[in-house]
């Protein structure tokens, strides 16, 4: 295999990928690439600092590493790597695993057949009048990973995941509406005999865009629906998961002690890499098993999202959180598949205990600093526990811990849900495949705008 | 049938930053080359990653025309090459040397602080060329010093950010910016008055945003932007005027778009003097539309060329911050996330950090505030300018004075 230098801890993670790209604009077919690569990055750690390069000629592997290690020699604290806490903290992992081959692979699936399977749904987005304009996406990935590591990891194993994706822009008079609509999967049979909930969508779209009035801006208890409560678990708290941020201040890490209590007692919170869906990764990019953390459970600070280093900085164990978005970039602590678990009411008790408030249907976006934010696009009036008229709402906003506490309802069923387009987006590196999800969730207090 | 080819060429030197020390070193260089072949009415791309065999590009470029990709456009001609690079960055093999340095110099100045992110030198050249005799080639760099910062013992992933992306670097210039920075972060104010108050913003900021969406050439075309009967129409303040600008004080990258057209003086006006002028376009939404052909086709190497918003430029007021504040206390927007524009223009955010500021000076941290107004009020009346001075000589962006309703959160 590779020659790695004594004295030096190293890793190579070699990516082969496939991927699809198709774009319609309306009926007009404006891309369609395929790209097939193979490339590799290589880290080298010589106890005080990482030292990383990249490359897409597999064939460098070896002369990269020892370039590398040239580099490492430089700072003086070669030598000294072996026993050191990161690299004692790096798992051994050996064996191949894939799932995705032969015929489960997206790449053995023809073009002409994913541009079929999107123009197939092009009469139900052109026969709705407000429609203006629309797009068509498809998109597929497969990767191969290898990872090497000097300790001794020899790992092969696969992801995948393919999904269409519609977005169309509603007007009617001087009225704006934008909207998608989008179905994902591991294996491409996924994604047939979606018309009809299309056709429902668009249906939706068309009477928000008629009747939905500017909301009265005020404090309300807001229901978010499994979409809206996954975003706030990865904006508002997931991040802040991420160990990497606290990593060199001891405050930090006394007000982040573990059995902290940071929420109401119904509140858990999951960050799960072996779930199927965008999320899914059987190990990280420094070849950890996927685990399931639980980091809130039942109001009380459990656990956080590890890498190697920061496991190792913070006395914990790596939790399969390190995540690269592509061959060029290092990995760094990321998020997989994250959620908040059920609770025990039905979607119906929920909003029927809501004399007043708002229903979180679909949003645009989220953030999660200190203050929690939230653009909702498909917005409802709650009247008396009945869901009432549509509502536009420019943002909803609450600080993250105050609206942690004021959580008082959770629906009895987990949605998960993952995406092709776009994705989660950390320094440099976006878009990075997650997941997210969970039930329907009650929040009092929050500010609508 | 014409051929063309798209070379990307980059090399970068990155420093990732984590409680105010360099922990690695990360050196990429990466060539990617695309071939695009354009016959009857049709285009086909291929492209590859490193060294490629070029022949075998083209071939799959000739086949991918099997696709029927309309493109009812003729290639573009001319000559250009623009070197930007004005070789006032650090030298690669001293870059680490000096950024520790500085990081050691921002250790002692500002103890109560953890900087981590990034800190990176970037050099670049494109070229697109192809045989009908377009040959441009454009070569750039930039370093840029993204921080964020966080003082020690904050629940928060990070307080607030600071930094700069220019041509030039001046270890006392970036520190005196983190410096003034991190002292109004420790000095708390109140807000003096809610109401409508001058809101400072860098220029690329979200409201921009919303003007990118409305402009789009589809969008504009189809009917389904709010400024789509607004063309030759005056809906904004007589002394904003925007421009889409590939020039090279305006950003980092080639002069051209991705389908090789090159506007004179690199900028097109979009709206002048309030009025608006045109969306932007690329070649086909502008024959699509009937429509001025702006140069705003975007695209990696190996895609079909397609519309995007390239850096939107608001024309310079020729006034300084402090004279577009007038006087008036200033709130200089730090960090703002989560808010967003409704269908029908209505902005509001929270503001996660904002300073108070008379212009010159950054006075103090202002609470957590909520900001809020509408896209034809912000740059209509409410507009006040977009500067003349920076944050920082170094490079970056200008100030943007608007009028915008201010309450704490």
């Amino acid at each position: 295999m590779y020659d790695f230098p004594p004295g030096l801890y190293t890793d190579v993670r070699v990516e082969k990928v496939f991927e699809t790209k198709i774009d319609f604009l309306q009926e007009d077919l404006k891309e369609c690439r395929i790209r097939e690569h193979e490339a590799a990055f290589i880290r080298v750690f010589d106890g005080k600092r990482w030292y990383y390069t990249s490359t897409t000629d597999p064939g460098r592997i070896q002369e990269e590493i020892d370039a590398l290690a040239a580099l490492a020699g430089t700072t003086g604290a070669r030598g000294t790597v072996a026993g050191h806490p990161v690299v004692e903290k790096f798992p051994v992992s050996t064996g191949e695993y894939l799932q995705f081959t032969a015929g489960k692979s997206i790449a053995s699936i023809p073009k002409e057949e994913k541009i079929r399977l999107l123009t197939d749904y092009f009469p139900v987005l052109s026969g709705v009048p407000p429609v203006k304009l629309w797009r068509a996406f498809y998109r597929d990935k497969r990767e191969q990973k290898e990872f090497y590591s000097s300790k001794g990891s020899r790992l092969i194993f696969d992801i995948q995941h393919t999904g269409l994706v519609f977005g169309f822009e509603l007007a009617r008079g001087k009225k704006r509406f934008s909207e998608s609509f989008q179905k994902t999967g591991s294996y491409f049979s996924e994604l047939q005999g979606e018309k009809e909930n299309l056709e429902n969508f668009l249906m939706q779209c068309t009477e928000f865009l008629n009747h939905a009035r500017p909301v009265k801006p005020g404090k309300y208890t807001v229901v978010l629906a499994p979409l809206p409560a996954g975003i706030f678990a990865h904006e508002s708290f997931g991040h802040k998961s991420e160990a990497d941020f606290m990593m060199g201040d001891e405050n930090a890490m006394k007000e982040w002690a573990i059995g902290k209590k940071v929420g109401a007692e119904i509140l858990s919170i999951v960050d799960d890499g072996s779930r199927p869906g965008t999320g899914y990764v059987p190990f990280d990019d420094e070849g950890t098993p996927a685990q399931a953390t639980y980091l809130v459970r039942n109001g009380i600070l459990t656990g956080r999202l590890h890498s190697v280093a920061t496991a190792a900085a913070l006395g914990e164990e790596p939790t399969g959180n390190a995540r690269a978005v592509g061959f060029p970039y290092e990995p760094i602590v990321r998020m997989t598949t994250t959620f908040i678990l059920p609770g025990n009411k039905s979607k119906e008790e929920l909003i029927g205990e809501v004399k007043e408030g708002i229903l979180v249907e679909r949003v645009q976006h989220g953030s999660g600093l200190s203050a929690f934010t939230m653009a909702p696009s498909l917005a409802y009036r709650i009247k008396n526990g009945k869901i009432a008229d549509p509502l536009n709402i420019s943002v909803i906003t609450g600080d993250v811990f105050t609206t942690l506490a004021e959580i008082d309802g959770l629906s009895d069923r987990l949605e998960l849900f993952s995406f092709v387009l776009g994705g989660c987006g950390k320094m440099e590196q976006f878009p990075l495949p997650v997941g997210f999800g969970g039930p329907y969730v009650r929040v009092r207090n929050l500010v609508v705008q | 049938m014409v051929t063309e080819k798209y070379l990307f060429k980059t090399r970068e030197i990155t420093l990732n930053v984590q409680d105010t020390a360099v922990v690695s070193v990360r050196r990429q260089k990466l060539s990617q080359t695309g071939l695009r072949v354009y016959a009857n009415g049709r285009i086909g791309v291929a492209g590859a990653l490193g060294v490629c065999d070029e022949g075998e590009l083209a071939a799959r470029a000739r086949e991918n025309l099997s696709l029927n990709i309309l493109y009812p456009c003729e290639p573009s001609t001319g000559f250009m090459e623009l070197d930007s690079r004005r070789g006032e960055m650090i030298p690669e093999e001293d870059f680490l040397a000096e950024v520790e340095e500085f990081l050691s110099e921002l250790r002692r100045a500002q103890p109560d602080f953890s900087f981590s992110h990034q800190i990176k030198e970037e050099w670049s050249e494109r070229r697109l060329v192809n045989d009908k005799g377009l040959d441009l080639k454009a070569q750039d760099e930039y370093i840029s010093f993204t921080l964020l910062f966080r003082e020690k013992g904050s629940l928060n992933i990070y307080d607030g950010v600071v930094g700069y992306a220019g041509k030039r670097y001046d270890r006392a210039e970036v520190l005196k910016l983190v410096n003034r920075v991190c002292t109004a972060y420790k000095n708390p104010v109140e807000l003096k008055k809610a109401g409508t108050r001058p809101v400072v913003f860098l220029e690329r900021n979200p409201t921009l945003g919303k003007l990118a969406k409305e402009l789009n050439g589809q969008s504009f075309g189809t009917g389904s932007s709010l400024l789509t009967k607004k063309r030759g129409k005056k809906v904004f303040s007589s002394r904003f005027s925007l421009f889409q600008s590939l020039h090279p004080e305006d950003t980092y990258g080639p002069f051209f778009d991705a389908e090789g057209v090159v506007n004179d003086g690199f900028r097109y006006p979009l709206i002048k003097d309030g009025v608006v002028l045109c969306p932007y376009t690329d070649k086909t939404t502008a024959a699509k539309y009937n429509l001025p052909l702006t140069g705003s086709a975007v695209g990696s190497y190996d895609e079909v060329p397609k519309l995007g918003c390239r850096r939107l430029k608001i024309a310079s007021s020729g006034r300084t911050v402090k004279e577009l504040l007038g006087g008036e206390e200033g709130i200089l927007i730090v960090m703002a996330e989560g808010g967003d524009f409704t269908p029908a223009g209505d902005y509001a955010t929270p503001v996660q950090l904002a300073f108070a500021f008379d212009g010159e000076e950054f006075l103090g941290r202002l609470p957590q505030l909520k900001i809020s107004g509408n896209l034809f009020t912000m740059f209509g009346k409410g507009f006040r300018g977009l500067s003349t001075d920076k944050p920082t000589p170094l490079g970056g962006d200008h100030f943007l004075v608007l009028d915008l309703k201010v309450e704490k959160l």
